[in-house]
């Protein structure tokens, strides 16, 4: 066949396809929308897909149709160039004849391509273009219209609803029994034991029916916000160590300042070994100690200077002024009242003829003592320095927001929440405690050594070869029990057996007194 | 190659015998067309036209410009057939012997300008229009065959028509072409004036001969005709018929009988002339269209009802165009 023929051939060929496709895609939406309309109006609402199926087969069989009545044969081709490019018949008899080899059809074969080369493609336009727009822009407008519709008079999704069961009770009084025991401090505790209550008690009228899911995650998540509230409330240590961070000029104080906002008690113990070490040896260019000058009383009454104004520009902020009554504050201003007194220390020693070696070192004995603390007496306790104080304190506060992370965790458990609700807590600290003569050392929980909330103390598993948290076995089986329970395998007075059970479990340390 | 070179002097002919019509005859370019037309196909024209307008001076021209031989006939009413086709008679030869010799006729050229036909009697109408048919004449028992191309040309003359025998619709059917000759426009008039002012004598000149002639007729047969085209021409005279349950409505109303078969035939060879004529390599819808009426007028009977209506044949024709469908 005749190239240039092909070509324009080709061209129709694609005009017709996009044809098709609108008149699919118009017919698709026309037909979807004529369904939908009237049944939404109807209040009637179907199955999505079945409305998908009905665009689909409308699509198809007007598509179809529109291609079998647009799909362009040869002749068709062949009459629409002659017609639009005013060809007087010549294509199609290019067409009728393409296979003749008499010399006048060969002479308008070549006749008929010239025309056509000197026509140009461009010459055959989309037919149709403006009806194709606006009966897709109809079909479109009518199509929004009726989701608009449906979607207006649609009713309301059904809520989620969640059961409530008396294992969710049994629980809620677990986890209160295990903040009661645990290692939280007094205030704190008992604010969160009133919020775990008042939970028990928000859902306790629903216990075998059932609320909506949504309702139900609220007020959960409500209780932990609060109890974090409470928790953050004790937690002095953050706006403390972020002062002497950022409003001290020294290094070490600086240092100092960032470890306690952590919440860090070893690194704060190193920290204040640091500063006493400034106090013991000066500072060399050399790497070798030994090659280091020998303190000086002099030396060290700078230092105390420097550390003291240093200081006095943290304890002049307004966050620590507002957390000035707590512990760590005050030991704070204790260590600025042992730099404040040292020059006086050293200016009484000399002026009682000392030499500057023993001045030197009755200085490092008054920072040790007063940081480390003293034994008055070998068959006393020692009396807390200042590090061992801020320790105690940073101890507390970490154990408050670690029972906190362990409510958290296992109110989420217990009623189910999903993750991706979930506000962020972030994560329980691995709190390692300083080391100290006499101390006591404890394995897992961040409690003072005798007291167990449970959940970290760790129990030797078989099965596992290995140790795991006791906490995390009794969770397990608590899951185990509510499957049970919900699926009806296990009646109420199983339940009532297997609470008691638990309860033991979980209090079974509790002091008798 | 050798058929493309054919086609291209096919196209410079035409050129040529227009140019040197042109010469002669001053505007009349659809008549001078239609003559050119019928000439290749190989028919005949009925030209009616008032006296003076140039039918004389047409055929002249033409005779000159094509090389080809030219004799004119007066049909007056008188007019034997024998003096068309010619006679035989006794001449005594050399010896004193008495002979039959065959005088051959008016007849014997190649372009005949048989001016007011209808004036003479049906015998002698009748003997013209055979030769017109079979282009051959017969005298006794000898048959004498005309050199091709042969060509005639009949004139009426619309305005005397008190004494004349105007031609039966079976002796118009021979026509290929009624053609009108309409008085010329008045610039067309101060043209001829002043052209004849200086020679009244034809001064074309010839540029083909009889043998192009013919070739250009065979050449012509061989111009493709697509089927829509050949049914469209073939619908268009059967739509002239009122007795066809096809027919149109104009035609059931306004025709009392249509064309014959023969209209058909004189459709496509004509058609296929044109179109080479015009540059083309097919025939076209245009080609039948323009055809129609030079076609159709002598073969059409209109009715009362069309003379009732004012309606003309050429009116009817124009109906029956337009309700005839092209695919």
């Amino acid at each position: 066949m005749n190239d240039q023929f092909t070509k324009f051939k080709k061209r129709i060929t694609v005009h017709a396809v996009i044809e098709s496709s609108v008149i699919a895609l118009a017919a698709a939406l026309i037909v979807v929308a004529a369904v939908l309309l009237p049944l939404s109006l109807q209040e009637i609402y179907l199955n999505p897909g079945i409305y998908v199926a009905i665009g689909l087969g409308a699509a198809v069989l007007c598509g179809g149709t529109a291609a079998l009545f647009l799909f362009p044969t040869e002749k068709r081709v062949a009459r629409r160039l002659d017609k639009d490019l005013v060809m007087h018949e010549k294509v199609q008899t290019l067409v009728a004849y393409s296979s003749s080899e008499d010399s006048m059809a060969v002479i308008q074969r070549a006749d008929t391509n010239d025309r056509l080369a000197a026509a140009g493609l461009k010459t055959v336009k989309f037919k149709r273009l403006w009806q194709c727009a606006v009966s897709s822009a109809v079909a479109v407008i009518l199509f929004v219209v009726a989701v608009v519709m449906a979607i207006i008079g649609a009713p309301e999704a059904p809520p989620v609803l969640a059961g409530i069961n008396e294992y969710m009770i049994v629980g809620l009084n677990n986890i209160i029994s295990v903040v009661n025991k645990s290692a939280m401090e007094k205030t704190p505790k008992e604010q969160t034991v009133a919020e775990l209550e008042q939970l028990k008690t928000s859902i306790e009228p629903y216990v075998n029916s059932q609320i909506e899911q949504e309702v139900l995650f609220g007020n959960v998540i409500n209780t932990m916000l609060d109890i974090d509230e409470i928790v953050d409330a004790t937690i002095n240590a953050e706006p403390i160590g972020l002062s002497l961070r950022e409003n001290t000029g020294d290094t070490l104080l600086l240092e100092l300042g960032a470890h306690i906002a952590s919440l860090n008690r070893e690194t704060t113990e190193t920290g204040f070994n640091s500063i006493i070490g400034t106090f013991k040896n000066q500072k060399s260019d050399s790497e070798d100690e030994e090659e280091a000058p020998a303190m000086t009383s002099a030396r060290q009454s700078e230092l105390a200077v420097a550390y003291s104004l240093c200081l006095d520009d943290a304890l002049n902020q307004p966050e620590f002024k507002q957390v000035a009554d707590c512990t760590i504050a005050r030991e704070i201003i204790r260590l600025g009242e042992m730099f404040d007194a040292i020059p006086q220390k050293i200016t009484e020693l000399s002026a009682a003829g000392e030499a500057d070696k023993d001045i030197v070192n009755s200085i490092i004995d008054y920072v040790e003592l007063t940081v480390n603390g003293v034994q008055k007496d070998a068959d006393e306790e020692a009396a807390p320095g200042i590090a061992e104080n801020i320790s105690l304190a940073l101890a507390s506060q970490i154990n408050n927001r670690n029972v906190f992370n362990d409510v958290v965790s296992r109110l989420q458990q217990l009623f189910g929440i999903p993750d991706n609700i979930m506000p962020d807590f972030g994560e329980p600290i691995n709190d390692i405690a300083p080391s100290e003569e006499g101390g006591d050392s404890e394995s897992g929980g961040a409690g003072r050594g005798d007291e167990l909330y449970g959940s970290d103390s760790e129990i030797y598993d078989y099965d596992e070869d290995d140790y795991v948290k006791y906490g995390s076995v009794l969770e397990e089986a608590m899951a185990l029990i509510r499957q049970l329970y919900e699926g009806e395998s296990l009646s109420a007075e199983d339940l009532e057996v297997l609470d008691r059970f638990m309860q033991i479990l979980n209090t079974g340390l509790e002091d008798k007194d | 190659m050798e058929d493309l070179e054919k086609v291209k002097q096919f196209s410079r002919a035409i050129s040529d015998i227009k140019n040197e019509i042109r010469k002669d005859v001053v505007g009349q370019e659809e008549i001078v067309d239609s003559v050119i037309t019928a000439i290749i196909a190989g028919g005949n024209v009925l030209l009616e036209g008032v006296p003076g307008v140039g039918k004389t001076r047409l055929v002249r021209s033409f005779s000159k410009t094509l090389s080809l031989p030219f004799s004119r006939i007066q049909f007056t009413p008188d007019l034997m057939p024998s003096d068309v086709t010619g006679t035989n008679v006794i001449e005594k030869d050399a010896e004193g012997k008495m002979n039959t010799v065959f005088r051959r006729g008016p007849i014997f050229a190649n372009l005949i300008l048989a001016d007011e036909i209808n004036r003479t009697t049906p015998k002698t109408q009748s003997a013209m229009l055979e030769v017109m048919q079979e282009h051959k004449v017969t005298v006794g028992d000898t048959t004498y065959a005309m050199e091709e191309p042969f060509f005639v040309l009949a004139t009426e003359n619309p305005i005397e028509q008190d004494g004349t025998y105007p031609l039966p619709e079976a002796q118009m059917d021979r026509f290929m072409f009624k053609l009108i000759m309409k008085f010329p426009s008045v610039e067309e008039l101060a043209a001829i004036v002043n052209m004849t002012q200086i020679t009244m004598a034809e001064t074309a000149n010839a540029v083909v001969d009889g043998a192009t002639i013919l070739e250009m007729r065979e050449l012509a047969k061989h111009v493709p005709i697509i089927d829509e085209v050949l049914n469209y021409a073939m619908n268009l005279v059967a739509n002239t018929h009122p007795e066809l349950e096809s027919s149109p409505e104009a035609a059931k109303k306004y025709i009392k009988y249509g064309a014959s078969p023969r209209a058909a035939q004189n459709f496509i060879t004509c058609a296929k002339v044109r179109a080479l004529m015009n540059g083309n390599y097919n025939v076209s819808y245009e080609d039948i269209d323009a055809l129609a009426y030079p076609i159709l007028r002598h073969r059409l009977k209109i009715n009362y009802n069309a003379v009732n209506d004012k309606l003309t044949v050429e009116d009817v024709i124009g109906l029956i165009l337009k309700q005839t469908k092209k695919k």
